[in-house]
């Protein structure tokens, strides 16, 4: 199997708009995995235009998506109610973002409906970013 | 009694005269031979009830018509050259309501079909200059840059000056709130050289403040 034969898959759940990080952390009992305020400065240049609240799962070299969204659904296990209020409170998008990056093997994009449920559940869009003729090495 | 033979006589040469005008054969002919001219008739007549059968399915036709003109019409005119057609449509559509159905389909199924006939009829013809207004618009929707599509390796690198892993994080920071991420990708300006992101069909959102090294 070489590096072309490599399907990587990053899953997160992205919270976006205008918030305190920290109150999402401490409603959720949950740690960001990254998260920034809206108007702090961009690593280099500029300033974030809305605040951000991320948590998901390291990038997996699997092209079943299903899997990996099985693994950030369990870190969100039972959290959904709390999630739908605080998003509710904030008028917060909640995006459920997939990541792919890929070469010759092509991904396999499906999803279940119990997960198709619980993203209607916690009222979030997905989003399906792919990176064709990659070398997955670099990730 | 040679009075009664006498007119006995011209009564029997009148009947003789009057039987030949009617019929060619016997009195008895004659008299037999009007049901088979009446059942002649009538199965003459049946080719025209049929043929306004014939019709009706082509009035069922016209409305078909006038429905599908009234459809494009709603949704503002056919994709290619419908101008014509659909005026061409409301002609007929006219000409049959008022014309044929009235006075021969006295039948069921022609007299329900006239009021639709007549409604969708009326708003076509006010509507055929509607979908000439969008062909006059489209011409001014293309405000494309000269530019190109970024490669994975450019992509990562401007990723990687801007502070960001990778080009994921770096659109997905750069992006508003309610972006879309998977429908922008990273391109460049061919005539300044600065890298910007843009929507698949290469539309500039979000100028990156970088150029090319």
């Amino acid at each position: 199997m070489n590096n072309l034969d490599v399907v990587t898959t990053r899953v997160y759940l992205g919270l976006r708009g205008e918030f305190d990080p920290t109150e999402i952390s401490d409603f959720l009992g949950l740690s960001p995995e990254k998260s920034w305020r809206m108007g702090e400065a961009r690593p280099v240049q500029g300033t974030y235009s809305f605040s951000s609240w991320i948590l998901g799962v390291e990038p997996r070299n699997t092209p079943i998506l299903e899997d990996v969204v099985d693994e950030v659904m369990q870190l969100f296990e039972g959290k959904a109610d709390k999630l739908v209020s605080i998003t509710k409170k904030h008028d917060i998008d909640v995006v459920l973002e997939c990541v792919v990056w890929f070469n010759e093997t092509t991904p396999a994009l499906s999803l279940r409906k119990d997960q198709i449920a619980w993203l209607a559940a916690i009222g979030a869009f997905l989003d399906i970013d792919q990176y064709p003729n990659y070398d997955t090495s670099e990730i | 009694m040679n009075r009664l033979a006498v007119t006995f006589t011209l009564l029997l040469l009148l009947v003789s005269c009057s039987q030949p005008q009617n019929e060619f054969g016997s009195v008895s002919g004659g008299q037999f031979g009007s049901k088979p001219i009446a059942e002649r008739s009538e199965p003459a007549q049946t080719p025209k009830i049929s043929k306004g059968f014939i019709e009706e399915p082509a009035a069922t036709d016209k409305t078909a018509q006038d429905i599908e003109t009234a459809f494009w019409a709603n949704r503002g005119g056919r994709p290619c050259a419908c101008g014509s057609g659909a005026g061409g449509g409301g002609s007929r559509s006219g000409g049959g309501g008022g014309g044929t159905s009235p006075g021969r389909t006295a039948p069921t199924p022609a007299k329900p079909a006239e009021p639709k006939k007549s409604e969708p009829a009326k708003p076509t013809e006010p509507k055929k200059p509607e979908p000439a207004k969008p062909k006059e618009d489209k011409p001014k929707e293309p405000q494309r840059v000269n530019s190109r599509k970024v490669s994975d390796k450019e992509c990562e690198s401007v990723a990687s000056r801007l502070g960001f892993d990778n080009v994921h994080e770096l659109k997905y920071a750069y992006l508003g709130r309610k972006a879309v991420i998977a429908r922008f990708d990273v391109y460049i300006d061919k005539t300044t050289a600065r890298y910007f992101i843009g929507d698949k069909a290469g539309k500039p959102v979000v100028e990156l403040g970088i150029s090319a090294p």
